[in-house]
């Protein structure tokens, strides 16, 4: 296509004459932007429908015959021809951005209930005017895709097998998110369990197996000791340059004082004002500190970060200053699972973060554990998410990878026009 | 506490880049070569403070915003060494190390403590590759910005014609390349850690905008005849939205619940 032909032609003739180009192009999603807003203003809060399988399925392969036939019948017509253009690639492109920047300049929240909301700021990914632009953007993709098939040339790989990645990415990741399970589930140590809850609902589902938590683990970094404002209670943090981690090195200074550590204990019991060594539930680390303000005042004090069943307590430096102990950070936590099924088969396996159990058609992750007991928490959450889209998902991501190498290491011819 | 040693590591090597820059723009007969020296040799001390700090830190220094700013003053100075001993473009290499070292200084104006924590989901292999690639992606496109800043100047101050775009053009073809793949790990990673492979997440958000702008720059730039202007209007625009997806998202309210909130 001859985009400086057409520009001068666009000029002279007019709009939509010609060649579609720039001009046509935005005004389409003007026309599907404004649109979109249309609908949703007047349909006010109600969704999009729901394409559950096999319904997406049908649709998907239909749109997909709709687009094949349209470039077979339709080759020569304006629209076809535009759609596979630099115009309708850049138009729509700026259309999803358009969306992707809404979503970015809202907070996104689906149970909104004021004036974004009624547009579908506040829940972009289930509006029309979202919609709209995947479907233009996929057309246009498809479009491009087809037509590159249909005439192939060996230097078009790169581009065609990019393309199909997107296409492929977009496609199935909207088809399929109708069909994406997540359930979670919680476990206490000992017991059975196969009730999942679908966060998002609340509906409770019976799973067709079962998780038995034979332990939880959690590990967790060295305490860290910081400065509090008496006043308001504040951590007087300075990005990180007051907090230091209990480790190492047993004099540092912090602020205007010299620390020395006299004692650390991991874990430890408080017994009239002292604090001694002791393994128990709940036993938090304390620390024996002397603090020398400007080589003058000294302080001697225990610091503990406390624990859901022991005290905390701070040193008190000075009226405005406290030293404190923060909660120590977890540093990896997992969970010993048995996996039961009905027909009595068992298996076991370790679950962690960045670390899923794949069973059948199902991911299981390590999600979250009790708070408030930290590592001697006897519950874990876990997660578990079934999409059977993924595999289409991937395929696109590794041809887009494929692309993005063929990019770096051919670069891209450019076109006289 | 390496981040102690910082201002004593940067002064030097903001010295030695900046003896390296007078030589680059000087135009005695051996100046290249001396220049190439002494900004090779800063870069040589930085990643070595890189190498300790990783050692220190037992763990890759990638977390806090800090210490991405580092591995950016590692990666432009690379990229304009490398432009500048092929090309000899002195404007390039001027602009890579000014950059690199606005860098190190904002680090020197936030100093930050060494801190050895890394939250569970960061403990992944996924870690290293999708920041590393992205932070080479993100030095290859500002040398890119650089160039669209510079064709402004030729532009609209010197009122100059130059074909310095086609430069912009092979730093965003392989800067871009990056990108897509520092994006497409980043959805393999949130799969593994997370459960969905995209979720919406302000900071993806932030970063598909990014990566659709310059997508937006790329197929601009198909056909030779498209006019310029509008190409590096783009290109700086672009460069504007990569800002925010990477330091701008803490300022963002619609940002404040992101999960990619860790310094």
């Amino acid at each position: 296509m001859n985009l400086s032909q057409h520009k001068n032609s666009t000029s002279t003739k007019g709009i939509w004459q010609n060649n579609w180009s720039y001009k046509e192009g935005f005004i389409i999603v003007l026309g599907l932007f404004l649109a979109g807003l249309g609908i949703e203003w007047i349909n006010g809060l109600s969704p999009l429908p729901k394409l559950i399988y096999p319904r997406n399925l049908i649709v998907g392969i239909c749109y997909c015959l709709i687009l094949i036939v349209c470039f077979l019948l339709f080759k020569k017509s304006k629209a076809i021809r535009f759609l596979k253009s630099i115009p309708a690639a850049i138009t729509a492109i700026s259309f999803l951005g358009l969306n992707a920047l809404i979503m970015g300049l809202f907070m996104q929240n689906p149970h909104a209930d004021d004036w974004q909301a009624r547009i579908a700021f506040s829940n972009v990914t289930s509006s029309w005017y979202y919609l709209f632009s995947s479907l233009y953007l996929l057309s246009a993709l498809g479009m491009l895709v087809i037509d590159k098939i249909a005439h192939f040339k060996i230097k078009d790989l790169g581009i065609l097998i990019s393309h199909i990645g997107l296409w492929l990415v977009i496609f199935a990741a909207s088809m399929g998110s109708f069909d994406v399970t997540r359930l979670e589930m919680s476990l206490s140590e000992g017991e059975i369990s196969y009730i999942a809850t679908d966060r998002s609902t609340g509906v409770e589902y019976a799973m067709p197996f079962a998780f038995r938590l034979t332990d939880f683990i959690l590990e967790e970094y060295p305490p860290k000791l910081g400065i509090v404002d008496n006043a308001s209670g504040t951590l007087l943090h300075e990005q990180g340059r007051n907090i230091r981690v209990l480790e190492g090195d047993s004099a540092f200074r912090i602020m205007d004082w010299d620390v020395q550590i006299l004692n650390y204990l991991e874990t430890a019991g408080k017994v009239g004002k002292q604090y001694y060594f002791i393994r128990d539930i709940g036993a938090p680390p304390a620390v024996q500190v002397q603090a020398i303000f400007q080589q003058k005042d000294t302080i001697i004090g225990w610091i503990s970060c406390g624990s859901f069943n022991s005290q905390f307590e701070g040193l008190k430096l000075d009226s405005i200053h406290s030293m404190i102990m923060l909660f120590p950070e977890p540093k990896n936590y997992k969970s010993e699972i048995d996996l039961l099924l009905p027909s009595g088969d068992q298996s076991h396996f370790y679950l962690e973060v960045n670390k899923p159990y794949h069973w059948d058609e199902w991911e299981i992750y390590q999600l979250s554990y009790d708070d408030e007991f930290g590592k001697w928490s006897n519950s874990s959450v876990i997660e578990l998410v079934r999409d059977p889209w993924l595999p289409v998902v991937y395929t696109g991501i590794f041809l887009m990878l494929a692309g993005a190498i063929y990019l770096f290491w051919f670069g891209r011819k450019r076109k006289k026009a | 506490m390496v981040w102690i040693n910082f201002p004593t590591y940067s002064y030097f090597i903001i010295t030695l880049w900046i003896i390296g820059i007078v030589f680059s723009n000087l135009n005695a007969k051996k100046s290249k070569s001396i220049a190439l020296v002494f900004l090779s040799l800063g870069l040589g001390v930085l990643i070595y403070f890189v190498s300790e700090l990783w050692i220190m830190l037992e763990r890759p220094p990638m977390r806090t915003l800090g210490e991405t700013r580092l591995w950016y003053s590692v990666f432009l100075p690379i990229i304009g060494i490398l432009i500048y001993s092929r090309w000899n473009y002195k404007w390039f290499v001027t602009y890579t190390f000014a950059l690199a070292s606005l860098f190190l200084v904002l680090n020197l104006l936030h100093p930050e403590n060494y801190d050895k924590t890394l939250m569970p989901a960061l403990r992944s292999i996924w870690f290293v590759p999708h920041v590393i690639v992205y932070i080479i992606s993100y030095a290859l496109l500002a040398a890119s910005s650089v160039v669209s800043i510079q064709a402004l100047i030729n532009t609209y101050i010197l009122k100059k014609k130059s074909n310095i775009i086609s430069l912009a053009d092979n730093l965003v073809y392989i800067g871009f390349a990056f990108l897509t793949m520092g994006l497409l790990f980043g959805a393999l990673w949130a799969k593994e850690a997370w459960g969905h492979y995209w979720t919406w997440d302000p900071k993806e958000t932030w970063a598909l905008l990014t990566w659709l702008v310059y997508l937006v720059y790329i197929h601009l730039r198909t056909y030779k005849t498209v006019n310029e202007k509008t190409a590096i209007w783009v290109l700086s625009l672009a460069f504007i939205v990569l800002l925010v997806c990477w330091f701008g998202i803490n300022y963002l309210p619609s940002a404040s619940n992101s999960v990619h909130t860790y310094s």
